[in-house]
């Protein structure tokens, strides 16, 4: 794995207490936040908190390769009944839209 | 763990080289090697030549913990290689051995992050293990005689894919 696929991980804590860090072993309805954290720390973390405003649908990463340079970045994206959360993970930055935008860079 | 992708150049349908870091050359024969055997050269007027066809495809070389889905490839929507030159892009479900006789698909350049070609149109199944995945695009480039003689800056493809 190279190294701007590891820039951010992610850890969701469901309303049960578990923190999930991987799979899809939970109904998105129980998530009540979710975290990135970057493995530098010169990159700001940063944490949805799903109260009672909006509510978590799902995440994905989205990554994008240039043919001849290969991956250039990684945006994770978070979809909520409300919006979507995008970070970019060379960065740090994060993009809020339309909860049906698909980003594309 | 984290799925890794790499781009490769196609000699058949589950063959070819790695071109994720490199580059791809249109040539006057089936051939992946980027150097200056078979150049593409200017006709005469009222002729197009076109090169070899291209396949591209993704390849997982490392499986995603669970998958990887909704592949896409699209160019910057601007065609920088002047004037008498096009390249044209289709995607498919199989691979047609390289030859100039294709003529079909559209501008690549209509292809951009708006309207990107889908990947997995044809083998729509979700990525989970390593290997040739996705759907074949096919290129050609067609040079016509108003377009200059000499090394063109080279144009560049964007890949994406999403992960779960």
């Amino acid at each position: 794995m190279g190294l701007i696929e590891e820039l951010y991980s992610y850890e969701i804590e469901l309303r049960d207490g578990r923190i999930i860090i991987d799979k899809n072993d939970f109904k998105p309805e129980e998530v009540v936040r979710i975290t990135y954290k970057p493995k530098s720390k010169v990159l700001p973390s940063h944490t949805l908190i799903f109260y009672k405003d909006y509510r978590y649908v799902k995440r994905f990463s989205r990554t994008f390769m240039k043919q001849g340079r290969g991956v250039f970045e990684r945006v994770h994206c978070v979809i909520t009944d409300k919006f979507r959360f995008y970070l970019f993970s060379t960065s740090g930055k994060i993009l809020i839209v339309d909860k049906n935008y698909e980003l594309y860079i | 763990m984290a799925g890794a992708m790499k781009i490769y150049e196609c000699s058949a349908s589950m063959a070819g080289t790695d071109k994720t870091s490199g580059t791809v050359r249109f040539k006057l024969a089936d051939d992946a090697t980027v150097n200056q055997s078979n150049p593409m050269t200017i006709p005469s007027d009222n002729y197009v030549r076109p090169s070899y066809t291209k396949h591209l495809r993704f390849y997982c070389a490392t499986a995603p913990s669970q998958k990887i889905d909704n592949l896409q490839a699209y160019s910057d929507g601007s065609n920088t290689f002047g004037a008498g030159i096009s390249v044209n892009a289709s995607v498919g479900s199989g691979f047609n051995a390289n030859a100039t006789t294709w003529g079909g698909g559209a501008d690549l350049f209509g292809y951009d992050s708006g309207t990107p070609l889908n990947m997995d149109a044809y083998h729509t199944a979700s990525v989970n293990a390593t290997g040739f995945c996705g759907d074949l695009l096919k290129l050609q480039l067609k040079v016509a005689s108003p377009a200059s003689p000499g090394a063109l800056s080279p144009e560049t493809l964007t890949f994406s894919y999403d992960e779960i």
